[in-house]
């Protein structure tokens, strides 16, 4: 039984259905991405059965090409060596050599690399889907908003947005951070050069300085610190109340899309029931996306009355129904995404390994002739390949014309001796 | 905005174009007309256009400061050069495969020409494209569409001989040597396609902390290299062959022109941004 469902698994019409299954799974999801992919039964369906069947395919290559034989080969006269040295520049090597007399025949073989190309291929492609099994249900992603100063302590209550498989754990980090600085630079025409984040990498009572960009993470006790392409600035507003309290909340709002446009952001004030428009031009002269010489206007609603709009000065206050708002702080912020790198490593290794396999599979391709004496002098080249049939027939005779105009110039001479 | 150079550049191109032009009309004069020379001339002028389109290449690169794939203006002209090159290289050695060039050539004027009328401004690079991975992912994206356009050239001179006892369907290279080099060259065009995606995936992994985002074109990519894995598993395993195969070769085709040009046009995600 399970034999057998080890065969139905590894059969070319289960690898076809499942192949045909992915593909028509993969349009589905473009067409209503909505339907979400790892939360999905189709994923979970789909990844069980082609680790499945591509656990069984491995097993099956598995023993094929491991297989042994043993080949004793006679030896050869000096014709049939000369003929074993044509097949050799054609890449081909002797397997096996069988029959005597008229009825020997030769067996050639050319399969260098390539027959390994199927097993490292489909073992990549099982490496991949275990993976991507295991991170659906394992991985942890979140995204930290920092700003300029402020410090990390490694919580997962401290993440903005949190995603987690359904078998995930905690997501607490080893490590905690503190941002120094957010670098950026721009192009003259104001698209973005390079933006980084200058940081400190708090471990075990040390402080130690790194830079994280794109393309250029930090890498620490299993988690890695990606730059997101998210950042902005940071509006802390004050508000003196008439009893002396003075709550003061950060307004994070993104970078504008272009130098000439404002950031904007709105948000409620916690605990004074105002809602809050903030406009912020870093550079009122709108030439830098830098803090230079910023101007800051504001918005301020409660329910449906607008309270107050226009600007903020950087120093003093504005009223606001019976309280004063002032600025207590602008700085720039950067977004981070931290990934729990578990399960990520044999993921890299699969696409390594598929990607090498379909190279050996399809640029080396095995071969396989067997070379035969004609009767009436010459040899008989006939593939075995059950690939490109018509191409290989094409090889093999252009291997028996070398063949024949090997032998011609000594039947040539052999003729003239006896005459 | 353009580049300094864009006017001599803008001259090479469609010199390029032109000689292209040429060498496809040639090779429909040797498969329609028998005429011998005639596929000598349309080598000639294939081979002669590849000088000016990488002459045209490399002046936009050093006035970017970066390689050609950045716009659609670019991707298409590049797409275009790598398909002509792994088309002459492949006719060379396999001589049979020269009548492809009525299929292959027309198909490279038309990307190069669609390139010219859409906006030539130079865009800078931004930071996540800073990768060595870029190459490997952008050079095996380009030799993927060379290979499946040149087993769509085989399938469709398969198409066009089947059945016809015109004379210039006999003047076609038999028909199961059409038909085993439509399967090679989608072999080839399923290792390189390989290749990208898992560059791709390498390098998204180092640049955002995830292998896959199912974003739109990652998504086709994937599509088209299934289809072209169902392709090659029915010629393997099924015994798909003749017209069925070449139909199917035709479909896989399209698949992988609406991943590198429709569906960056249609939909937005993470790459689009490459091809505006």
């Amino acid at each position: 039984m399970i034999s057998a469902l080890k065969r139905l698994a590894a059969s070319p019409a289960s690898s076809l259905a499942l192949i045909v299954g992915a593909a028509a799974a993969a349009a589905a999801g473009f067409l209503a991405p909505k339907w979400g992919v790892y939360g999905s039964p189709v994923f979970w369906s789909f990844g069980g059965l082609a680790a499945c069947a591509l656990a069984c395919t491995l097993q099956l290559q598995a023993r094929l090409l491991w297989r042994t034989r043993s080949v004793s080969v006679l030896g050869l006269d000096s014709r049939e060596e000369a003929m074993k040295g044509i097949l050799g520049k054609h890449g081909y090597r002797l397997a096996a050599a069988f029959g005597s007399g008229e009825t020997r025949r030769f067996s050639f073989q050319r399969d260098g690399p390539g027959k390994y190309g199927s097993f490292l291929f489909h073992a990549g492609l099982f490496l991949v889907v275990l993976s991507g099994l295991w991170l659906a249900a394992f991985q942890k992603r979140a995204f930290l908003q920092l700003m300029e100063g402020e410090t990390f302590q490694g919580a997962e209550n401290e993440f903005l947005t949190l995603e987690k498989g359904p078998l995930a754990g905690a997501f607490s980090v080893p490590f905690g951070l503190r941002l120094g600085t957010l670098t950026h630079e721009y192009w003259n025409d104001g698209q973005v050069k390079d933006f980084a984040s200058e940081l400190f990498l708090l471990e075990e009572g040390r402080e130690e300085r790194r830079r994280v960009s794109v393309n250029h993470p930090l890498i620490a006790g299993g988690v890695a610190v990606y730059q997101s392409p998210h950042y902005g600035y940071s509006v802390s507003l004050a508000l003196q109340r008439p009893d002396g309290s003075r709550p003061v909340t950060h307004f994070l709002i993104d970078k504008a899309p272009r130098i000439n446009l404002p950031a904007v952001g709105r948000a409620d004030f916690p605990t004074t029931g105002y809602v809050m428009s903030v406009s912020l031009r870093p550079d009122r002269r709108r030439k830098d996306f830098h803090l230079v010489d910023p101007e800051l206007e504001v918005s301020v609603l409660r329910g449906e009355r607008v309270l107050y709009r226009g600007p903020v000065p950087l120093q003093g206050s504005v009223r606001v129904g019976s309280d004063r708002l002032s600025l207590a702080g602008l700085r720039q912020w950067s977004g981070l995404n931290l990934v729990d790198r578990g399960g990520l490593g044999p993921a890299r290794l699969g696409f390594i390994l598929s990607a090498l396999g379909a190279g050996l599979l399809f640029l080396l391709p095995e071969g396989k002739v067997v070379v035969g004496a004609r009767a009436e002098g010459g040899w008989n080249v006939a593939p075995s390949s059950r690939r490109e049939k018509a191409l290989a027939r094409e090889e093999a005779s252009l291997i028996e014309s070398e063949l024949a105009a090997r032998d011609a110039p000594r039947s040539r001479s052999h003729a003239h001796a006896l005459l | 905005m353009l580049t300094p150079s864009f006017e001599f550049e803008a001259v090479l191109h469609w010199t390029a174009t032109a000689l292209y032009v040429l060498s496809a009309l040639a090779y429909g004069v040797r498969v329609f007309f028998s005429r011998g020379k005639a596929e000598r001339w349309g080598a000639g002028f294939a081979l002669a256009g590849l000088f000016p389109h990488a002459a045209a290449l490399i002046v936009r690169w050093a006035a970017s400061g970066h390689g050609p794939y950045m716009t659609k203006y670019e991707v298409l002209s590049s797409n275009a050069w790598v398909a002509i090159l792994f088309f002459l290289i492949a006719s060379w050695r396999r001589p049979r495969l020269r009548p492809a060039g009525i299929v292959v050539l027309p198909v490279c004027f038309l990307s190069m020409a669609g390139g010219l009328f859409t906006n030539p401004a130079a865009r800078n690079l931004p930071p996540s494209l800073r990768s060595i991975w870029l190459v490997f992912h952008i050079l095996f994206a380009k030799l993927g569409a060379g290979g499946v356009l040149l087993a769509l050239g085989a399938a469709v001179l398969y198409l066009i001989k089947e059945g016809r006892e015109a004379d210039f369907a006999r003047r076609l290279p038999p028909l199961d040597i059409l038909d085993d080099y439509s399967r090679r060259f989608a072999g080839f065009g399923f290792f390189f396609w390989s290749v990208m995606i898992a560059a791709g995936a390498i390098w998204a992994d180092e640049s955002w902390g995830r292998y896959w985002a199912w974003d739109p074109i990652e998504t086709w990519s994937l599509i088209t290299w299934l289809a072209l894995g169902a392709y090659l598993h029915l010629r393997r395993f099924h015994g798909l062959n003749g017209r069925k195969a070449a139909w199917l070769m035709a479909g896989c085709f399209v698949l992988s022109v609406s991943t590198l040009i429709a569906v960056p046009i249609l939909a937005k995600g993470l790459h689009t941004e490459y091809f505006q």
